[in-house]
């Protein structure tokens, strides 16, 4: 592990309030200069998907593509392994592995490490693995919630 | 035929709030300010969120503001519209807009507060278009 962030967003009692950006700007914000790496580094990722914005904000605000631009890395299978930049949840995420419960967290840090280890299934397997990262967002994210994030390097 | 009016579930009044419930139920929509840092916020609590002082005082608002964004819920029927509308007085305030077309809502657009019943006798504001 060479990075980690954590972050809190809230409504600021109402003054000011901006929902362009999550706290995973400044939880991986924080998970990057630790680690000393750029995003464009980072050869795997596991985000929590709640919810298709969710995924979309958290690729913006964690510096994989510019503000406004999520969905076109989206939608030009950029989240493909195999076929785009950031190979992404390859256990199925949480539609189509599981999500158990609150502990949604757990299964992208098991499976970002999966993919470290050269671990995931081969046919998701990506080639090159030696830094990975995962994501998380808990809370609601139009009121308050926490962001937090890391980076793993393969020895 | 009119349609029947929606009675919105019952919120109960958190400690520090109550002023802002009673204020609802006689039709006005209460903000509070702080008297220490001056700067208003809402939800209304106890501890001013700005600057941590419990000096805070209650001003009655204008009722009128402007959608910072909304969410129309489709999959109930009839639709409604949840929405962050930013008050004249500079807070923003999750709610729902009432009193209009769904499909024709819009960010930036001019509402004005609207008290609806609630459960039990009270009131919850909610905003049509101005």
């Amino acid at each position: 592990m060479i990075g980690v962030g954590e972050a809190n967003k809230i409504q600021a009692g109402g003054v000011g309030l901006d929902l362009t950006y999550s706290a995973g700007a400044a939880a991986g914000k924080a998970a990057f200069e630790m680690a000393g790496i750029a995003p464009k580094d980072i050869k795997y990722a596991s985000i929590y998907d709640s919810f298709t914005i969710t995924v979309v904000m958290q690729l913006e605000d964690l510096g994989f593509c510019k503000k406004g631009e999520g969905g076109k890395f989206v939608s030009d299978g950029n989240l493909i392994s195999g076929v785009g930049k950031l190979p992404f949840n390859t256990d199925g995420g949480g539609l189509c592995s599981n999500h158990p419960g609150n502990r949604g967290g757990m299964t992208k840090v098991i499976e970002a490490v999966r993919q470290a280890r050269g671990e995931a299934h081969p046919k998701v397997q990506v080639k090159n693995h030696d830094l990975v990262l995962a994501h998380g967002t808990g809370g609601s994210l139009g009121t308050r919630h926490v962001g937090s994030t890391v980076i793993l390097e393969r020895e | 035929m009119a349609e029947t009016e929606k009675i919105y579930a019952t919120v109960p009044a958190t400690p520090g709030a109550e002023a802002y419930w009673e204020g609802a139920k006689a039709g006005k929509l209460m903000v509070q300010w702080c008297g220490d840092c001056k700067k208003p916020h809402h939800y209304p609590r106890g501890v001013c969120p700005h600057c941590m002082s419990t000096k805070l005082e209650w001003r009655e608002a204008k009722g009128t503001g402007t959608i910072y964004t909304y969410s129309v819920m489709h999959a109930s029927k009839p639709a409604y519209v949840i929405a962050y509308v930013t008050l004249d007085e500079g807070v923003t305030m999750m709610t729902n807009i009432v009193d209009c077309d769904p499909a024709k809502v819009k960010i930036g657009q001019k509402v004005k507060v609207v008290f609806k019943p609630s459960e039990g006798g009270g009131k919850l504001a909610c905003f049509a278009p101005a």
